[in-house]
């Protein structure tokens, strides 16, 4: 028994819902782009911030095969610093190596990187890294 | 108490349009459920990897990190064994299947450093991608993929 009232909400209840489904694929299009770019900013800091840190403490390796520890500790750091400088474009890089309960560590400040994706950035960060005895040679 | 025709038929109306109505909200909010699982598993899928290929590369293992032994393995000496030996620790810490692999490609040589194999002919699928800077002038690319259980892997 299908009466006028029946015919007309069952209209406006059709057209709303038409309304909601054309736009669904679209706000679901758009949280999935917002997420993934947000993901993948994330991501894209992070590993840079992790590719310079194991620069870092391989240029460390490195420099320590050329000059010996400690005794040419600041030619060392002076090498790290020098290296960085060429690497990246970012200047100022101080490195400190130093030797705590028979352990060498490496301390620097990781430089700031932005996101390709969105407009996002991090911050400078000091990190203090332990060295390994493997590679850090000593004299 | 009589009720008449016109009374009647108003209180089936009543009933089709609750009916229509719920049957509306019920798949309108079905649809709402699955857009929010849509977006969940699409950010997991596209995040897990790559958070899995880092963790492994910041994995300490006595002698230093998976990327510190990759690394002074294409500057310094040959450090195969122990690269094996600490991936396969960091996917065993992170309770995974052996079907993975660790692939680097160099400007100077491509290598397969975990799985105990050299070069591989089956195809693979990539998962994540990690470009690493070395100081001996050179730039690496660590790659994160699987061979499915049911493939046999073919050895060059």
């Amino acid at each position: 028994m299908i009466t006028p009232i029946i015919f007309i909400v069952f209209l406006l209840i059709s057209v709303a819902f038409s309304f909601y489904v054309s736009d669904i694929d679209e706000r679901f299009s758009r949280g999935i782009l917002t997420s993934a770019l947000v993901d993948k900013s994330i991501s894209d800091i992070y590993e840079k911030q992790s590719d310079q840190i194991n620069f870092v403490k391989l240029t460390a390796y490195n420099c320590s095969l050329s000059y010996c520890y400690p005794n040419a500790e600041t030619i060392i750091e002076n090498c790290i610093n020098n290296n960085l400088n060429a690497k990246y474009d970012d200047t100022g890089w101080y490195a400190d190596i130093y030797n705590k309960t028979g352990n060498y560590y490496l301390k620097f400040r990781i430089g700031s990187f932005n996101a390709t994706s969105i407009n996002m950035s991090s911050n400078r960060v000091q990190i203090e890294s332990i060295l390994s005895k493997d590679f850090f040679k000593i004299c | 108490m009589p009720v008449n025709k016109k009374g009647q038929g108003m209180i089936i109306d009543i009933i089709l349009l609750v009916l229509i109505s719920s049957i509306f909200f019920i798949f309108l909010s079905s649809q709402s459920t699955g857009q929010s699982m849509g977006i969940a598993t699409a950010r997991s899928q596209s995040t897990y990897s790559q958070h899995m290929l880092l963790s492994i590369l910041n994995y300490h293992n006595g002698s230093g990190t998976v990327a510190e032994l990759i690394g002074a393995d294409y500057c310094f000496e040959n450090m195969r064994s122990e690269i094996n030996s600490s991936v396969h620790n960091a996917f065993s810490s992170l309770d995974t299947k052996n079907s993975y692999f660790i692939f680097i490609y160099g400007n100077s040589s491509n290598k397969v450093v975990y799985n105990n194999v050299s070069c591989v002919k089956t195809e693979s699928i990539n998962l994540a991608t990690f470009n690493m800077s070395l100081p001996c002038q050179d730039n690496i690319i660590v790659s994160f993929g699987y061979w499915s259980k049911s493939q046999k892997v073919e050895i060059c």
